[in-house]
């Protein structure tokens, strides 16, 4: 057994997944590698605080706390029971009315001046504006996991 | 009260059954966040807001998995835009305290007086941890912290992530193989001293 095994199976050593004999033959080589044997004592520190980790509780208080924030959201007047279309159609609109006022600023700038370097640079605004302002809207509320099953 | 009469309560806007809802789910949300995020804290706020998003999806909630199971989903989903937001933030903080330790030296050291070495030795190996979890590709992510941390078992994994059970085995092994190569390093700087 060399080194690169050890490292390639420390998980699985860990968590006993691996067979008897592979097991053995880690012991074995651990008793007698010292580097080894430092980065198995290490590694099973991250082992041991996972073990930690999944034992932590919480605040025996957050059920209440929970359902306050539910009531006091379905008690706020306008909360967040904004019909979908509404939650869609105000970006949209913001959206909207600034790409159509850079379209008329640089549509009468170009019946003005017809020089095709001012028009790309307002080309370039609108892309800007779209990818920053308009397309980030959405970024924040992507699902990772589908929720429509 | 079984599933379908607590969703009807919940579309119904009933109290009883919103009350249903958190005590009976609160553990597996908040436990899951914070798997997720690494801080109880941040893990019992996030979860109000996802307790929120469950009323007002539920209508939206299509019965083919178990409400459990959908519940599992949304969390997720919340926790790791939460987790979005806060490496976000997280630049804008870090930088602040930069020039805050750069003009200010002698008040940064009172901010923890009472940290021990084993305390900061731990604190300092959960952030290890955690950030060499962050590190990995999202779906690897969701399934090892969801199987190592949540004990959820391969066939649970393949329901909440939407993926069959050879794709599960595959990511968490690939997950580990990661950790590993993460983590290692860290133990090499020991070595040395
Ligand atoms: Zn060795």
């Amino acid at each position: 057994m060399d080194c690169k095994q050890i490292t390639d199976n420390l998980f699985a050593f860990h968590e006993g997944t691996i067979p008897h004999e592979l097991h053995y033959s880690i012991e074995e080589h651990l008793s007698s590698c010292a580097s080894c044997a430092k980065l198995n004592a290490g590694f099973k520190k991250y082992c041991d605080l996972i073990d930690i980790e999944k034992e932590a509780e919480p605040n025996p208080f957050a059920t209440t706390r929970i359902l306050q924030h539910i009531e006091s959201a379905f008690n706020r007047p306008e909360s967040r029971n904004t019909p979908l279309w509404l939650k869609i159609m105000q970006p949209v609109a913001i959206a909207f009315a600034l790409m159509s006022g850079i379209l008329i600023g640089s549509y009468s700038a170009k019946t003005r001046d017809s020089s095709t370097g001012h028009v790309t640079a307002k080309t370039e605004q609108i892309q800007f504006l779209k990818s920053d302002f308009y397309i980030t809207e959405f970024t924040d509320e992507d699902r990772i996991l589908d929720l429509n099953n | 009260m079984t599933d379908p009469e607590l969703i009807d309560g919940i579309l119904q806007r009933d109290r009883n059954a919103f009350q249903y809802l958190v005590s009976h789910y609160q553990k597996q949300v908040i436990k899951t966040a914070f798997y997720f995020l690494g801080n109880m804290e941040d893990a019992e706020d996030l979860s109000q807001e996802i307790f929120l998003d469950i009323i007002h999806s539920m209508k939206s909630f299509k019965q083919s998995s178990s409400l459990s199971t959908w519940i599992y989903r949304i969390t997720v989903n919340k926790s790791l835009n939460q987790l979005k937001k806060q490496q976000r933030k997280g630049i804008a903080v870090r930088l602040e305290s930069f020039f805050r330790v750069q003009t200010d030296n002698s008040k940064s050291h009172d901010a923890e007086p009472y940290v021990t070495a084993a305390d900061y030795e731990e604190k300092e190996k959960r952030e290890l941890l955690h950030s060499a979890i962050n590190r990995l590709p999202e779906n690897q992510r969701i399934a090892f912290v969801l199987n190592k941390f949540d004990d959820q078992s391969y066939k649970q994994i393949s329901e909440i992530m939407n993926i069959g059970l050879p794709a599960v085995e595959s990511l968490i092994h690939r997950a580990k193989i990661n950790l590993q190569k993460h983590l290692i390093p860290q133990f090499s700087e020991y070595q040395k001293t």
